[in-house]
């Protein structure tokens, strides 16, 4: 393991349920509109709020619930995301390039009743998928972290890259409707009735949604062998740290003290001063978690995140998707990767009355990006926390090695 | 940091807890009664509504850390937990699908509601253990404990954690879903080689695992097998330097199911160059490739090819014949190999490790 070797992101993908692409998403970061919930065609989905953000289906021919929709979603966020970098599948070095994509589901439809076939088939070979189909000889790995999965998946292609056992990670993370998944959120009475809307007062659950999110992740050697690092054009950004951690606690609460995801979060920062110019939070929408983040985003980055002091924007992405588990964390890189390029964070999709027990900034008009890191934050079901920085000037003097090791 | 050391092993098994005896029957799930009594095995209360598997990897941890040195080697914050699972929580989700699909989701339980995420499965065993460093689920379709410990370097050498469980888990398939799987757990307690020696925790096996895909759609054409070939070749002198036969030489064949202990002598090499092989393949030209690939290895004991269970569903054999290999200690070093059809490929190098209280125990001996 070498911690001096800079990690940087040269590609995105995403799939929403705003459509297809990065540019897609982006353009309803900067719409901030607000999306109803659909109601997905499955007559066995017995439950209260049969609620989710589903992939609209038209451009994607034969995308149905039979069909394998997260493996799906992976494949065409991967496609963009190494068009992007700027990479022809076909011209990667093969033998140096790997897979790893976390999903809290896998493909969930091909063990649900009337989705799949009679026999029981293991769901997490979302990897495997994908790396058949780029025709790639490096390792391919299924990770399993629920709804912080994909910054798991990123945590495991940075130390790849830096253990100088891969050149280029295809990693992210892509999730899909699940009956299951569902209905428990339904049985735990975390389901919102309207949609997905992170520190509102009266907010009531999350509602979950479909998508990906893929990036290209290399060594910024690779990277600047290839070129892709001499266009200055600021789209290649630097992956700064990936912390993770466990509570070890309740299967689903969070640890009260949040030790825990405070530890995460410092050690994706690295050494303080822990500035940021925007923070794309986990921001679920259930009640809890919501108030103890903004605590914990206060105790790390200071009073600057409720807009009196050194006012960090928050960009709260789920309130524009829903939550897409395994996803979700891979997404809000993507968000991130865009905000840094753009230079700017996208007004928030409005918050009707903000609790005051979340004391964050979530600007509603769109305001320049100060600091160019970003955190992304993910948490999901066993404590399994993780916090993402990425920052922009990769490959130059900036780099802090060792931040992560 | 590339090796890692086995400080302790606990295994789990319908077929007794004994890791040769539980390795023989490959993951293959009970006939039929109770075996596993988690009052028993884990305490009279609170354990009645985790999932059976939930239950097991408890256990099986217990045992691997009995008498404690391991979890006091190094802070909560340092200790890491890779969980590895393919169908561990298949009937409980199944279960849950139909209360879903037939009676509404009002009727689920919500002790058991959690577990639809498959990583839950391993939430009891770090609190329990205060795994705090992280917890990572690698999933991946049969291959997953070998991948997780590729991972697991990785996160040592990252400085994520200073030391892990590898835990796998499975139970079987619900018969109306086609039946078959595993059932069990194994936990193997790991630390870096050093960091077991500096706290004087005797270490009798190493273990260094490397992971790799071969696509299948790649395998249907002569360029993509070659470059199979070169892979795994490759792959091989990394974990076995020294192993792969001079060209005109012939490998020790054989394919005898269950566990073997010969140690036979091997012409002409280093000792890196032994090797007992556990075969974990299917009939798929991925398994064909790495078939080929060993075929040009030295082997002291036959291949062993693992044939149980017949439908390959779950981590557990691989997982189970990694804990037998890493209790033989007749000083030769193991092979562990696992692929799929879907191109998933994992090899496992465990090598025996001469420990230094040994060491200077035979020295005083000799003086």
């Amino acid at each position: 393991m070498n911690a001096e070797v800079e990690v940087v992101v040269t590609g995105v993908g995403a799939v929403t349920c705003h459509g297809v692409g990065a540019g897609e998403l982006w353009r309803a970061m900067t719409a901030a509109g607000t999306r109803l919930p659909d109601r997905p065609a499955d007559p066995l989905a017995l439950m209260d709020l049969p609620l989710i953000n589903l992939v609209p289906d038209l451009d994607l021919p034969g995308l149905d619930l039979t069909s394998e929709r997260a493996t799906r979603f992976a494949s065409l966020a991967a496609a963009e995301a190494l068009a992007d970098a700027g990479l022809d599948a076909g011209a990667l070095d093969a033998v140096r390039s790997a897979v790893v994509l976390g999903s809290c589901m896998g493909e969930p439809g091909v063990n649900e009743r009337g989705r799949g076939g009679a026999r029981w088939e293991p769901p997490f070979r979302l990897a495997s998928a994908l790396a058949d189909e780029l025709g790639l000889f490096g390792t391919a790995v299924d990770v399993a972290n629920a709804c912080a999965a994909g910054a798991y998946a990123l945590g495991v292609a940075m130390d790849l890259v830096r253990a100088g056992e891969a050149d280029v990670v295809i990693a992210g993370g892509s999730d899909a409707y699940s009956r299951v998944a569902l209905g428990c959120f339904n049985r735990l009475g975390a389901v919102d009735p309207e949609r997905c809307r992170p520190f509102e007062s009266d907010r009531a659950g999350t509602v979950f949604a479909e998508g990906a999110g893929v990036l290209v992740v290399e060594s910024a050697a690779h990277a600047r062998a290839r070129g892709a690092l001499d266009l200055g054009d600021g789209r290649v950004l630097s992956l700064g740290g990936v912390g993770w951690s466990c509570d070890g606690d309740h299967p689903t609460a969070p640890r009260e003290d949040g030790e825990q995801i405070v530890r995460a979060m410092r050690r994706a920062l690295g050494e303080p001063p822990y500035d940021v110019g925007c923070v794309v939070p986990h921001g679920t929408g259930t009640r809890l978690n919501d108030v103890l983040e903004s605590r914990l985003l206060r105790r790390v980055l200071g009073a600057g995140t409720d807009g009196r002091a050194g006012r960090v924007p928050l960009y709260s992405l789920k309130a524009l998707l829903g939550h897409a588990g395994g996803a979700s964390a891979a997404l809000g890189v993507v968000a991130g990767a865009l905000i840094l390029r753009h230079g700017v964070v996208p007004g928030n999709v409005p918050v009707k009355e903000q609790d005051p027990e979340c004391e964050v900034w979530l600007p509603e008009g769109a305001v320049p990006l100060g600091v160019r890191r970003v955190l992304v934050n993910a948490y999901g079901f066993g404590g399994n926390n993780a916090s993402v920085v990425l920052a922009a000037e990769a490959g130059g003097s900036s780099f802090v090695g060792g931040s992560d090791a | 940091m590339r090796e890692i050391a086995v400080t302790g092993v606990g295994v789990v098994s319908p077929w007794g807890d004994e890791p040769a005896a539980a390795a023989a029957y490959g993951g293959l799930p009970a006939g039929g009664g109770e075996w596993f009594d988690h009052r028993v095995r884990l305490g009279a209360r609170g354990y009645k509504y985790l999932p059976a598997a939930a239950q097991y990897v408890l256990a099986a941890a217990r045992a691997a850390v009995a008498g404690g040195a391991w979890a006091d080697a190094v802070p909560a914050d340092r200790r890491g937990l890779l969980l590895a699972t393919n169908a561990g929580l298949a009937g409980v989700y199944d279960a849950m699908d139909a209360t879903v699909a037939e009676r509404g989701a009002d009727g689920l339980s919500p002790a058991l509601a959690p577990y639809f995420a498959a990583n839950v499965l391993g939430n009891r065993l770090a609190a329990e253990l205060s795994l705090h460093g992280f917890a990572l689920t690698v999933a991946t379709a049969r291959t997953a404990a070998l991948d997780a410990l590729s991972t697991g370097a990785s996160a040592l050498a990252a400085g994520r954690c200073g030391a892990l469980l590898l835990a796998a888990a499975e139970e079987p398939v619900p018969a109306p879903r086609g039946g078959g799987g595993e059932q069990g757990a194994v936990v193997l307690a790991l630390e870096p080689l050093t960091a077991a020696r500096a706290r004087g925790a005797a270490v009798h096996t190493t273990l260094r695992a490397r992971s790799v895909f071969l696509p299948p759609g790649a395998l249907a054409r002569p360029e993509g097998r070659e470059r199979a070939a070169r892979v795994l070749d490759r792959v091989l002198e990394e974990l076995v330097p020294g192993a792969r036969l001079h060209e005109g030489a012939s490998a020790v064949a054989g394919e005898g199911p269950g566990v073997s202990g010969d140690t036979g002598q091997v012409p002409g090499g280093p000792v890196s160059s032994v090797l007992g092989v556990h075969l974990d393949l299917d009939t798929s030209p991925v398994s064909e490739a790495v078939a080929g690939a060993l075929a040009g290895v030295r082997t002291r004991v036959g291949a062993e090819q693992d044939e149980l269970p017949p439908r390959r569903i779950g981590c557990l054999g691989p997982a189970l014949a990694l804990a037998h290999a890493v209790t033989v200690r007749d000083g030769g070093q193991r092979l562990v190999v696992s692929a799929t059809g879907a191109g998933q490929v994992a090899f496992v190098r465990v090598s025996p490790v001469q420990d230094r209280l040994t060491q200077e125990l035979q020295h005083a001996e000799v003086a």
